[in-house]
């Protein structure tokens, strides 16, 4: 077989049982790999109404079938399950895992039950075993990868494991690999902690075979053109980029979208203070890659002086530094630093975790908790509280108990109004661009399966595409205007697909719809895959898989229980305007109730759901190839209405 | 004169893109264990593992079969299968960790430098592996380089 090994692994905890799966053709041309794989099995795997925490969860690993190859940013993976937040569960990685465990001779992992003391999967050399991780239990992600590597006395062999915040069930609790490569928005670390699993070892000697060597090399050269063309045109160069730190954070200011105070406001006065170039100048080493990347966008840094001297790490990406810094009014940069560092060794999302203190210090300001609840004051900017919180958090020792429950949660726990204040969309935490982008963005967002999202439904066309480039990809310039409502979910719908297209391939979204206008495109990447896989696919082909994902995405969501009003953003977008910052882009800030309505009902109708609450049609599902699909739903909404 | 490898562990990114283009185009699959310059990675460092064309070969030293011998026009070091055995001692011996292997074939993979046009230094986004002239300045880079990978290599094995 070329691109895929071919195989799944499968692992029943329960029974210590491990036993490898063909992975079908069927799976394979509708599907194609990644989170398009996983999701099917999540769905035909899971029982509606299965908790997080049930041993009945499946927790699946998926890679795709350009990861270990020249493939550029190809070496990603997925880790999918029912969520502890919400519904769907779902996140994506980079590093080098994904890479090996190619090379061990699998694509997918799935992983069911539960085993009675804690355990690591090793698949080294294509021989899975699981193996007593007692003495691992506690450790952190840095601590647990060290031991592995010293016990096997193998320096090489990649990790991917969960940390104390994964053992202790936090909701948003991650996957880690390497110093801060993460899978952790919507929990899934705490799926693989309930179920006593603390790490997957990976390494191994099965190469990956292209089907047309010559026709592959010379498809991915166009890739490498087009990304010198962008590194000229946008300034930087491999290995001296500025990473998504370097590259959003004023871009994020500019455009009135940095999330600033738990969402309060949306520029912050004290952005300079974290300029990304004291980062840079100070504490940068080097940049690094992922497996088989030349964009390398993830620097290696140490700081030699202060608090926190002796302090070294990769990262921050842009969201940890918006978590720990704008979200929570922090404009000390070593402490955000710092605060990074805790979750990578926590094995937290870094989003979540940013935002729960920031709640927490909306509702400290607000009265609705006190000193007394928290046991210290909970003040904006106090970067010690903030570290502090980080670890009770991970520990679930005191308020970070609460904390750990995710905004929506410990919201109900805390009461008294604290539910007025608590900003989620499907159970997850608002993303931090969310407040004040705009018609489509709003729209993205809440409508994104898994819940509020960047990487799934939006893209920056509100922000940063003219008007000319709006026209050229998606068909009207007012794709550009984020006041505009009309049409909006045309280019939502384009960005579902296209980024469904990039995590089914497993590839950087940095190669696909986020390097909008230097893109390869669908029908690039068609080329790129039929050459490795030796199966022809055009690039509406691929769409059309991204679009079968998706429905099946939308499919489980609505037999998990979700409907219409799941795809709304948090009241306060309509009510509340946003204060002007320096640059007010939207004026007034909120959205027009009216106008979403109409807009979400015309998203539901364009993607053929049906226009009450979006539940994907018979018709539909049928036409997707999806009758299997169709018949489960049609099952749980008969019993269910 | 034949052309020199310089490799600055400095610049790589740990990308492995070397790796793919190599073991792609050599053995005709992506696989970094057949390919023939390696990428090792540390908590905290990185480099390139790949023949530096030694002076004096460590690895024909120990070659029973006499099948590592070097080539005229590039002065690359050439395996000759029809020779090697593959009984692995050339692996051993290399203090740079430079040889790979063949599992199928039980053969030896020393970088030829692709015949004069190596691809990894054509590939690498970094400019971390250079294919130089032979001046006295690339010799010192050469050296230096060479130190650099040495020191990092024990460091994180």
């Amino acid at each position: 077989m070329f691109g895929w090994q071919g195989k799944i692994l499968k692992v029943d905890l329960s029974r210590e049982k491990i036993e490898t799966i063909t992975l079908s053709e069927r799976l394979r041309r509708n599907f194609i790999g990644g989170r398009g794989i996983n999701v099917k099995i999540l769905f035909d795997e899971v029982k509606p109404g299965t908790e997080a925490f049930d041993p009945a969860n499946c927790l699946v690993f998926g890679s795709g079938p350009l990861t270990g190859t020249l493939a550029p940013g190809s070496g990603r993976f997925n880790v999918t399950a029912k969520s502890p937040l919400g519904f769907l569960g779902d996140s994506n990685a980079g590093g080098h895992w994904a890479a090996q465990l190619k090379y061990s001779g699998f694509d997918h992992l799935v992983i069911v039950g539960k085993v009675e003391k804690p355990v690591y999967l090793s698949i080294i050399n294509g021989k899975p075993e699981l193996v007593d991780a007692q003495d691992l239990w506690g450790l952190d992600t840095w601590q647990t990868q060290r031991k592995i590597r010293k016990k096997l006395g193998d320096s090489q062999v990649d990790v991917a494991c969960i940390g104390q915040a994964g053992k202790n069930l936090v909701r948003f609790a991650g996957v880690r690999t390497g110093l801060k490569r993460s899978a952790a928005r919507t929990g899934v670390g705490s799926v693989m902690g309930s179920k006593n699993l603390k790490a997957i070892i990976v390494k191994g000697n099965e190469g990956v075979r292209i089907a047309h060597p010559e026709n592959f090399i010379k498809a991915i050269k166009k890739y490498k053109e087009m990304f010198e063309l962008m590194s000229l045109q946008r300034g930087f160069k491999a290995g001296d980029s500025a990473g998504t730190y370097g590259f959003l954070w004023y871009e994020h200011q500019k455009n009135s979208k940095l999330g600033t105070k738990h969402h309060l406001a949306a520029n912050w006065e004290d952005a300079d203070k974290l300029d990304p170039s004291i980062y840079h100048n100070r504490y940068r080493i080097k940049m690094l890659g992922c497996f088989s990347c030349p964009v390398q966008c993830m620097p290696r840094y140490r700081i030699k002086e202060g608090p926190y001297a002796g302090l070294y790490g990769e990262g921050p990406e842009f969201e940890s530094v918006a978590s720990f810094g704008s979200m929570v009014l922090n404009s000390d940069l070593d402490s955000v630093l710092k605060a990074a560092e805790l979750t990578n060794k926590y094995g937290l999302d870094c989003d979540s975790t940013g935002r729960v203190i920031s709640f927490a210090m909306e509702l400290f300001e607000r009265k609705i908790i006190t000193e007394h609840d928290i046991g210290f004051p909970l003040k904006w900017g106090d970067r010690e509280a903030i570290l502090r919180m980080i670890e009770l958090i991970a520990k679930r020792e005191g308020f970070g108990d609460i904390l750990a429950e995710g905004e929506l949660r410990a919201a109900k726990k805390i009461g008294g109004g604290a539910e007025n204040y608590a900003l989620t969309i499907k159970g997850l935490e608002l993303h931090e661009s969310f407040r004040g982008s705009g018609a489509g963005h709003a729209l993205a967002h809440s409508t994104s399966t898994r819940g509020s999202d960047h990487l799934r439904s939006s893209h920056h066309a509100e922000h940063v595409l003219g008007p000319e480039d709006a026209e050229k990809f998606y068909g009207y310039k007012e794709a550009a205007d984020r006041t505009i409502y009309t049409h909006k979910e045309k280019q939502v719908i384009y960005n579902e697909y296209n980024a469904a297209l990039a995590d089914m391939l497993e590839v950087c979204k940095f190669f696909g719809h986020w390097a909008l206008p230097f893109c390869i495109g669908a029908d690039g990447f068609a080329e790129v895959f039929s050459a490795a896989t030796g199966i022809e696919m055009s690039g509406e082909d691929l769409l059309r898989a991204a679009e079968r994902v998706y429905n099946v995405e939308r499919a489980f969501i609505i037999r998990e229980g979700a409907r219409r009003k799941d795809d709304y953003p948090p009241e306060r977008e309509f009510t509340d305007p946003l204060p002007p910052g320096p640059w007010p882009r939207m004026p007034g800030s909120i959205i027009d109730r009216e106008k979403y309505d109409e807009l979400l009902t015309e998203y539901y109708k364009a993607h053929g759901w049906d226009k009450k609450d979006g539940i994907p049609t018979r018709e539909k599902l049928e036409e997707l190839n999806l009758n299997d699909v169709a018949q489960e739903l049609g099952k749980t909404l008969m019993n269910k209405i | 004169m034949a052309k020199i490898i310089v490799v600055d562990p400095e610049k790589c990114g740990a990308c492995n893109i070397c790796e793919m283009i190599c073991s792609l185009i050599k053995e005709g699959e992506c696989n970094p264990v057949k390919s023939r310059i390696r990428i090792i990675r540390g908590e905290i460092m990185e480099t390139p593992l790949v023949c530096q064309q030694c002076e004096v070969l460590f690895c024909a030293s120990v070659c029973q079969e006499d099948a590592i011998k070097r080539d005229e026009t590039t002065n690359a070091v050439v395996v000759d299968w029809g020779l090697c055995n593959g009984c692995k001692a050339c692996i051993k011996a290399c203090p740079f960790q430079a040889v790979s292997y063949n599992a199928e074939r039980k053969k030896a993979l020393i970088c030829d430098l692709c015949g004069g046009a190596p691809q990894c230094v054509d590939w690498c986004p970094r400019g971390a592996l250079e294919y130089l002239d032979v001046t006295e300045s690339s010799r010192g880079k050469k050296i230096a380089g060479a130190e650099k990978v040495f020191s990092l290599l024990n460091k994180i094995r």
